[in-house]
């Protein structure tokens, strides 16, 4: 009988389209709204994600996000490196600084200087240019964020960042961080021109631990000999998503948007489904009067229920697939289609239809089969 | 009480006796089987019929087991209903009881084999097997050449040929069937109540037929005025030579 469940169900094309169809769309906006968020959020710790070989984070203690920058003092590199567990230690700089454009607009420009010799932090990916020349004086890489408005400067363009001149040597094309303003990489030294400040100008220190070590043990080593901040890279990116979702409007706006397509959907596939059974309604009292039970009636609505669920989670996460296909690390729509959230919208869906099946369920079983002689 | 029936030809088929049932309460109540007593006979046609609202489908219902009776009982080859539970009454009726409706009730998105089949795949016959059972009856009911058709592309008159093939596919005991012919012209519903008239003649099967239209008493045996929730008279029906005596002894 199930497999005549399923004709019953195939059967009439428009109805088991709009059944699909309705799912497909609730699955669609659930995926894609939370796909966007997914991929804001990791933009918003990046920067720590970008640096896989940094294992360790070294930061002023107070600090609760990569966003959140004190600098430290210079010497904090050749501390960390003499503390039990530490295989090297090397430092960058992240700051904010003004660049002069070529059309006589300014922008504001992210500026991070790295280590000349472990160039750790700097972009790996271009657009042109010759990237061997950041050792030459002057030299930065420039990275416009797939923005029009600084694709102005290109390979050859001289700048003046904060009064001081800089000649772009490659356009880099790393992936795109939280803000929009355009990304400047350069030497430590040079980033510490560009960006005049206090007394204390590292940002961090950035750690990888000697083979054998545990990391949370040299987070603690680091922190007990330096009385500096220490965070695993992995803690670091969380508690910086975690900051962001908590104490921005993102995660309950984008939440609510999930939220208003599920309810639309569930809404609208519920709907559909129950107008369903109800019209099948009579055909389900006949097979109960021609003796089918009610354990198999339950069966065939929850089977029906069960596979325009699953065909409409699949079109619907195909739908938001296919919006996020065309969207990459530089576009300015975020992306990122992780197996937990395809997990939370399948459970959504399949909640959703279940739920819809089991109030129809409930009618159909309810139903006298004598309703057939009326 | 087990749920297949052994047919025994010394019983009555169907039996009912002070059958009482009413809808409603207090002052809404309204009484629609007032004390029926009524025996249908194996091998036999007994048609119900009676004026709108007397309680011949209420009554057919009954039998079927599909409703609870107020009081009384239904004995079918001697067997009670009332002592069956509801899941043994459903389990009863797959195995014994074949319903015609006077709305056909075929499933639209299903083939016409698909849906003579339902009662076979309900019992748990393997698919193959049903649906080439389900062939068979429907050529037997003159639509073996449109097994993949849909009801829809069906005439009146055939699709209630398809839902006689559903109801005759298991071979029930028990055939019920509600004004089968209201919704056919006079020579299609001739040629149904032929199908039933063939499928009656057997001494461990009975049809019980509840019916207005006069045109097809001949091919009953017996006729069962009802009238206020009784039965007025029971009586043999016409004699028609044409739907009489084929098989001898089978009208007691």
């Amino acid at each position: 009988m199930l497999k005549i469940a399923l004709r019953m169900l195939i059967g009439d094309t428009a109805k088991y389209l709009a059944l699909v169809l309705g799912l497909a769309f609730s699955t669609t906006l659930i995926v894609q709204q939370g796909s966007v968020f997914t991929g804001l959020m990791r933009r918003a710790a990046t920067q720590v994600e970008s640096i896989p070989q940094a294992e360790i984070w070294v930061m002023d203690a107070a600090t609760r996000y990569f966003d959140e920058r004190r600098p430290i003092e210079d010497t904090a590199v050749q501390r960390v490196r003499g503390v039990e567990g530490v295989e090297w230690a090397e430092p960058v700089f992240f700051g904010m600084g003004t660049a002069q454009m070529p059309d006589r607009t300014f922008a504001s420009v992210l500026i991070i200087g790295v280590d000349r010799g472990a160039r750790l932090g700097l972009a790996d990916r271009f657009e042109d240019g010759h990237p061997e020349a950041i050792t030459e004086p002057d030299a930065i890489y420039w990275d416009h964020l797939n923005l029009p408005i600084y694709q102005q400067v290109k390979t050859g363009t001289t700048l003046e960042i904060n009064d001081r001149r800089a000649r772009v040597v490659a356009v880099a094309s790393a992936p795109r961080i939280f803000l929009s303003t355009p990304v400047v990489y350069t030497t430590y030294q040079r980033a510490l021109a560009y960006s005049p400040g206090s007394r204390k100008r590292l940002t961090f220190v950035l750690v990888k631990a000697k083979p054998g070590f545990d990391h949370a043990q040299v987070v603690a080593n680091i922190q007990s000999a330096t009385g500096l901040g220490a965070k695993t890279s992995d803690t670091f990116f969380w508690e910086t998503v975690r900051f962001y979702l908590k104490n921005t409007g993102i995660g309950i706006n984008f939440g609510l948007t999930v939220l208003l397509g599920f309810v639309v959907g569930a809404a609208v596939a519920g709907q559909t489904f129950f107008t369903f059974i109800v019209e099948n309604t009579r055909h389900f009292a006949a097979l109960k009067a021609m003796g089918l039970s009610n354990g198999k009636l339950v069966a065939m609505v929850l089977l029906q229920a069960l596979v325009v669920g699953v065909l409409g989670w699949g079109l619907g996460v195909g739908a938001a697939t296919l919006f996020g296909h065309r969207i990459t690390d530089r576009s300015v729509v975020a992306f990122l289609l992780t197996p937990h959230l395809l997990g939370i919208s399948f459970v959504g869906t399949l909640t959703t239809v279940l739920l819809a099946g089991a109030v129809s369920v409930r009618r159909v079983v309810a139903v006298p089969p004598a309703v057939v002689f009326r | 009480m087990a749920t297949t029936i052994v047919p025994h030809p010394m019983r009555t088929a169907v039996e009912v006796s002070e059958l009482r049932k009413g809808f409603g309460e207090g002052r809404m109540r309204i009484d629609v089987l007032r004390g029926v007593e009524l025996k249908a006979r194996g091998g036999e046609i007994l048609l119900l019929v009676g004026p709108s609202g007397c309680g011949k489908t209420t009554l057919l219902t009954l039998i079927a087991g599909l409703l609870e009776p107020d009081s009384g009982t239904v004995k079918l080859w001697g067997e009670p209903l009332e002592l069956l539970s509801s899941e043994e009454k459903t389990a009863f009726r797959k195995e014994n009881v074949g319903f015609v409706f006077q709305q056909f009730n075929l499933i639209p998105t299903l083939t016409i084999r698909e849906n003579a089949a339902i009662p076979l795949l309900i019992r748990g016959m393997a698919e193959k097997q049903a649906f080439a059972r389900a062939a068979e009856m429907l050529d037997r009911v003159g639509l073996g050449n449109r097994l993949t058709e849909r009801p829809g592309k069906l005439s009146g008159g055939q699709q209630q040929r398809v839902a006689i093939a559903r109801a005759l596919v298991g071979d029930p005991k028990l055939l019920i069937c509600d004004e089968p012919t209201a919704s056919l012209d006079g020579e299609t519903g001739a040629q149904v109540m032929e199908i039933l008239r063939a499928n009656a003649l057997h001494p461990d099967r009975c049809t019980i037929v509840v019916t207005h239209d006069h045109r097809i008493f001949k091919f009953g045996d017996r006729i069962a005025q009802m009238r206020d929730g009784t039965i007025e008279s029971l009586e043999d029906a016409p004699q028609t030579e044409s739907v009489r005596g084929i098989v001898p002894g089978v009208r007691g």
